[in-house]
């Protein structure tokens, strides 16, 4: 099978030109009639995931396959309350594990408990069907989030002020298991790690508040995970552009239009491939025509790949999305 | 009591909680009981007044959430210490009633709790639902108790799509309440679209926006 050009883009970046292909959620309820799995099984049946992940690439056209389709496969293995998934709704936490910082502890059967297996078979199997045909993204809940899940939001983002120095130990621990799992899912079969943080989002956290507690994580969560990380935060990380830059990820995907191509390419240089932006709003709301105008200003601007800006509403018209393909194909010929 | 004694408590009160800093203000109201200041304007004069001033600095993006959840913390302890002093009956006094929650299928809580928060703080008396409230509990919420504004936040593009739906049932129900929206996702022009009366970008803007929809003057302009 002929190797996805996505590999040449991480390989030798600025060498190749962009093209779409999506490491965040990019599910909805066309793709599932269309494919035949839907939510809530895909939650549940690595079959069932395999198949509506890999519908964005059979369906669509995107160069790539993301999995799984949600954040809390962590939290439930963890023990947080669940609101399970819906025909057309995500599973969401909504209850934390811990009661206070100190309890805060990842089972060391984790990897026996909730729906990894589920996404571990799901990738052995893509990756089995597709070689390096096509890329295979595996995300994972990033240590902020993860230890907002595990022990409350509003309890975490306090703490990095009352407890510093315990909340950095908090985050440590969750750090080292989210890169066990990163080098789980590399054998497993996926090609990147897509660390997905949006409570480190600039929205939230200042710039030194993500110097102190987040910044040496993402150093060491490159270090030591076996493959290529792409980062993923919501909302407007502008100010934290070149902190992201040092991290050391290889790839960073970012929300439009909160931050822009430009913006992004000019705090990161070449260090990282830039993967966005294309607005849900737009995907979901907009005219074919409107989808057209921001891939161009994207492409303009020099991303690498194109892809929604954050994950896709189920909603989203398909004909927005073939837009958005068609669009890079017919502006780069 | 000397005005200045005042002057001193009140900035006291209202630096504590800028500062975010618990004991202080915890010490500052207890002085003001000590030193026969009446509760109601520790509370306004300092605390409130403190608090406004953290909303226009996390407006102004020198303040983030961890800070504004903090300043919040000893907002509440001093007020812990002086509401059981209020006279009988005086309370604060609310200036309306709000409902809020994130709408079905959202369990984005921070914005929303802030808003919350903030809407407290300014003087109004908040029913707060919680996170992912379907339509029905609404309703049956305003039902029990009616409620000026109504205030639904959405963090997704996905959820945001049923505000439309919840905001002409809530008028159908009831043709007087005023219906306000916020989050990521949404723009004015996108609330107007949907039926809203009213919209903000941020909890402190949410306020003005609350005041301004009920034709209320904002409690700066009324003591100026």
């Amino acid at each position: 099978m002929k190797q996805s050009p996505v590999f040449d883009i991480f390989e030798r970046p600025g060498t190749h030109r962009p093209i779409c292909s999506s490491p965040v959620v990019n599910v909805t309820l066309a793709q599932m009639d269309l494919c035949g799995s839907g939510y809530p099984e895909a939650f549940s049946h690595p079959a069932h995931m395999a198949n509506l992940a890999e519908s964005a690439h059979t369906f669509l056209g995107f160069e790539g396959i993301r999995l799984p389709f949600d954040l809390c496969v962590e939290a439930e293995a963890v023990g947080c309350g669940i609101k399970p998934p819906g025909r057309e709704s995500p599973p969401s936490v909504v209850k934390p594990a811990f009661e206070n910082f100190d309890s805060l502890a990842i089972p060391p059967d984790i990897f026996n408990r909730g729906r990894f297996h589920i996404v571990f078979e799901a990738a052995v199997c893509l990756r089995t069907k597709y070689e390096k045909s096509v890329p295979i993204y595996g995300g994972i809940t990033g240590p902020f989030s993860l230890a907002g899940h595990l022990c409350g939001i509003n309890k975490l983002l306090k703490g990095t002020i009352k407890n510093p120095g315990i909340v950095r130990g908090v985050l440590k621990r969750v750090m080292d298991f989210n890169i066990v799992y990163a080098n789980r899912l590399l054998d497993a079969g996926c090609h990147f790690i897509v660390v997905i943080d949006p409570s480190a989002s600039g929205d939230l956290l200042s710039e030194k508040t993500f110097q102190t507690f987040l910044f040496p994580l993402y150093q060491e969560m490159h270090e030591r995970i076996n493959g290529k990380v792409i980062l993923h935060i919501c909302g407007n990380t502008n100010k934290l552009l070149p902190l992201i830059a040092g991290t050391g990820f290889e790839g960073f995907s970012f929300e439009g239009p909160a931050v822009s191509v430009r913006a992004a390419r000019q705090a990161t240089g070449e260090k990282m491939i830039l993967i966005g932006n294309i607005p849900t709003k737009t995907l979901l709301m907009g005219s074919p025509e409107d989808v057209e105008r921001d891939v161009r200003t994207a492409i303009r601007e020099r991303i690498d790949l194109l892809a929604p800006a954050c994950g896709l509403a189920l909603q989203t018209p398909l004909t927005n999305l073939k837009a958005m393909v068609q669009a890079v194909h017919q502006i780069l010929t | 009591m000397k005005g200045e004694t005042q002057e001193i408590i009140l900035k006291e009160l209202a630096e504590g909680v800028l500062q975010f800093d618990e004991d202080r203000v915890k010490t500052a109201a207890q002085k003001a009981l000590t030193e026969g200041l009446d509760p109601l304007v520790a509370i306004q004069e300092g605390l409130v007044r403190g608090m406004n001033r953290v909303g226009e600095l996390f407006q102004k993006g020198e303040y983030f959430v961890p800070e504004v959840l903090i300043c919040a913390d000893s907002l509440y302890a001093g007020l812990d210490i002086l509401k059981p002093h209020l006279q009988k009956g005086e309370g604060i006094q609310k200036i309306g009633k709000v409902l809020i929650g994130t709408i079905e299928g959202d369990v984005h809580e921070i914005g929303k709790s802030l808003v919350s928060m903030m809407m407290d703080i300014g003087g109004f008396s908040v029913n707060d639902l919680g996170v992912d409230i379907s339509l029905h509990k609404f309703l049956s919420a305003h039902k029990e108790e009616r409620s000026d504004i109504i205030a639904i936040s959405a963090l997704m593009s996905t959820t945001m799509l049923k505000m439309p739906e919840f905001i002409r049932e809530i008028k159908k129900a009831d043709p007087k309440v005023f219906v306000m929206v916020g989050g990521a996702p949404i723009s004015r022009e996108l609330a107007q679209k949907f039926g809203a009366d009213g919209y903000a970008e941020d909890a402190q803007g949410a306020v003005l926006e609350a005041k301004k929809i009920l034709h209320l003057q904002s409690h700066d302009q009324k003591s100026a």
